[in-house]
């Protein structure tokens, strides 16, 4: 059975970090599911930006912290937050490609 | 009233701007119980993005004033002082729009507050003053849609410019009012900071107790910003952060979450005159509604504050339809690119540049609207919602630009055609909507002060003014 980041995730979130960035928040219910979407190998800068159809210099960061069972995403955005094209302001619903991606049992 | 002397610090905080809820009595006796040296509530942001501050407008006053109204009965009745910012965009026309409720509150409830205020507002005249003496006034996140210094033009295309104001201002204007202060725009933790470092914290401390406690019960279990959090400054520099609320607890893991939000990196607080290491922060659950937090280092930077300038990009004018017939959806892609094309070359409006004139762009609602290219779902569609949305230099151009791409969506011929009466169910008889005017974040800077209080003016107001007057 194939397990996704959204069925690990207890909280999975995307919000402008200001207008210019996206940050996708991924928290986990436990330490075991931490560990296992925080394994360095699998969310790469290369990943993500495939996912996003970005270029890897435009991510920002991708941070770990055990403690929270937390994992950040951080993306520069290609259209800012005022552009009149933008249909996502607040950025509140970029999470879901990065959901979708399934995680090495 | 009641200020501190020893290193003991309790507050009791709200987020001013989102409607309340529940009755929030229960929250605030259960606060009193734990007792409260202030209630603090922050009541601006940029979330909302350039309009607010483009304009100079905010949601109805009456959503600040009855979100506030509790709390500043019980403020009034316990002798409290009270730490807020208000407005939203946080500018001159909010903040006053927020004083004069204030003032229709304190005469409604009998009240009186004795209050510092500070405007957020940087004046433009100032702020080219510096750029014309060479102050560097480098712009916040490295994003190619910013000059990376700050020019005259940029300043001088802003309607309005706030800065976030740091700790210092708040604290001269509660040397001033006897009962606290209103502020405009604001950098929330510098509401707390502000009688943290006036009650002896050490600056890592008074930052990381604002952090915990900014956005209110958005740290809490599960996460409600509408309800109130309660937090202590001890002795050894410890902070212990309680829920207040009978529904909700306070989580070590969720706490440390919060460190997360809307953050760049969550290890990296930056703030004026420094930022905070997050990195050995201790989460320790003490019992089911508080957590003791510790450990976070300050690290000095040059002092700045960070501007925020909106400027118009013009007018939007929308049309809102829905398109259902599967042979109009297998040519919908194709047809609004060849609308595009007609605008642009009919004689109308050729005097007009797509992409600086006017905008045009059609947003499709069912299909990729919201993730674009990254959309992992394809295929799925049985309609389509279509926004046609239009900004362009003036509201008349907006709206005939709308009108005729709209009329031409409506009986366009595309390929096997069999709808000749019509292709879009149309939303509204009117259809074309103008929406008001569109802004860009034209300044989003970091200006280097010497004197944190500088750009910012602070006036003395005792509320409720007399009959007629407005101080503000």
């Amino acid at each position: 059975m194939v397990t996704t980041l959204n069925d690990l995730a207890s909280v999975l979130r995307s919000k402008n970090a200001g207008p210019f960035y996206i940050t996708i928040d991924l928290f986990f219910p436990d330490l075991e599911s931490y560990r296992r979407a925080a394994a360095a190998d699998f969310l790469t800068a290369e990943r993500i930006a495939q996912i996003y159809n970005l270029d890897t210099e435009e991510i920002h960061g991708i941070y770990r912290q055990e403690s929270a069972l937390g994992i950040k995403v951080t993306l520069r955005k290609r259209v800012v937050a005022h552009d009149p094209a933008n249909s996502d302001v607040m950025a509140c619903q970029q999470h879901l490609p990065l959901a979708a991606v399934e995680v090495p049992a | 009233m009641k200020w501190v002397s020893s290193m003991s610090l309790k507050v009791l905080a709200f987020v001013n701007h989102v409607p309340v809820k529940r009755d929030p009595t229960p929250v605030i006796e259960q606060a009193l119980e734990w007792g409260v040296d202030y209630v603090i509530a922050q009541g601006t942001g940029k979330d909302w993005g350039a309009h607010w501050l483009g304009a100079g407008t905010q949601f109805p006053v009456s959503n600040f004033v009855e979100n506030i109204r509790p709390y500043m009965k019980a403020a009034h009745e316990h002798k409290l002082p009270i730490i807020l910012s208000a407005g939203i965009a946080g500018a001159r026309p909010q903040l006053r729009e927020c004083l004069a409720g204030f003032n229709s509150l304190c005469v409604e409830e009998g009240m009186e507050f004795d209050l510092g205020v500070v405007y957020g507002d940087v004046d433009h005249a100032y702020l080219n003053g510096k750029i014309k003496e060479g102050v560097q006034i480098r712009r916040m996140d490295e994003h190619p849609v910013l000059p990376e210094y700050l020019r005259v033009e940029d300043v001088d295309d802003s309607t309005y410019i706030v800065a976030q104001m740091g700790p210092e201002p708040i604290m001269a204007a509660l040397d001033e009012g006897r009962d606290g202060v209103i502020t405009g725009r604001a950098l929330d933790v510098g509401l707390f900071m502000a009688p943290a470092l006036r009650s002896g914290a050490s600056w890592a401390t008074a930052a990381l107790f604002g952090k915990l406690l900014e956005c209110a019960g958005l740290a809490l279990h599960p996460s409600d910003p509408t309800v109130a959090i309660y937090g202590e400054i001890h002795d050894d520099d410890s902070i212990t952060v309680r829920a207040p609320a009978g529904h909700q607890r306070c989580i070590a893991e969720t706490l440390a979450a919060h460190s997360f939000y809307e953050r760049l990196n969550p290890f990296r607080e930056e703030n004026p005159g420094g930022y905070l290491n997050l990195e050995n922060v201790v989460y320790e659950q003490e019992d089911e509604r508080s957590v003791r937090v510790r450990g976070a280092q300050g690290v000095a930077t040059p002092y700045t504050v960070k501007l925020e300038g909106a400027a118009p990009l013009g007018y939007r004018a929308i049309n809102v339809g829905g398109v259902r017939d599967p042979n109009f959806l297998a040519h919908l892609d194709d047809t609004l690119e060849k609308v595009k094309e007609e605008v642009a070359v009919v004689d109308r409006f050729k005097a007009w540049q797509f992409g600086v004139d006017y905008h045009l762009n059609f947003t499709l609602y069912g299909r990729d609207a919201v993730l674009g290219a990254a959309e992992p779902e394809r295929d799925k569609e049985h309609e389509v919602g279509l926004l046609v949305d239009v900004v362009a230099q003036t509201e008349d151009l907006a709206r005939d630009i709308c009108y005729f791409a709209s009329i031409s969506l409506q009986s366009y011929p595309y390929p096997g055609r069999k709808t000749t009466a019509g292709n879009i169910a149309q939303r509204f008889t009117q259809l074309v909507n103008p929406v008001g005017q569109a802004y860009r974040w034209s300044i989003w800077h970091l200006l280097p002060l010497e004197d944190p209080l500088e750009p910012f003016e602070r006036r003395h107001i005792s509320f409720p003014v007399p009959e007629g007057e407005q101080p503000w």
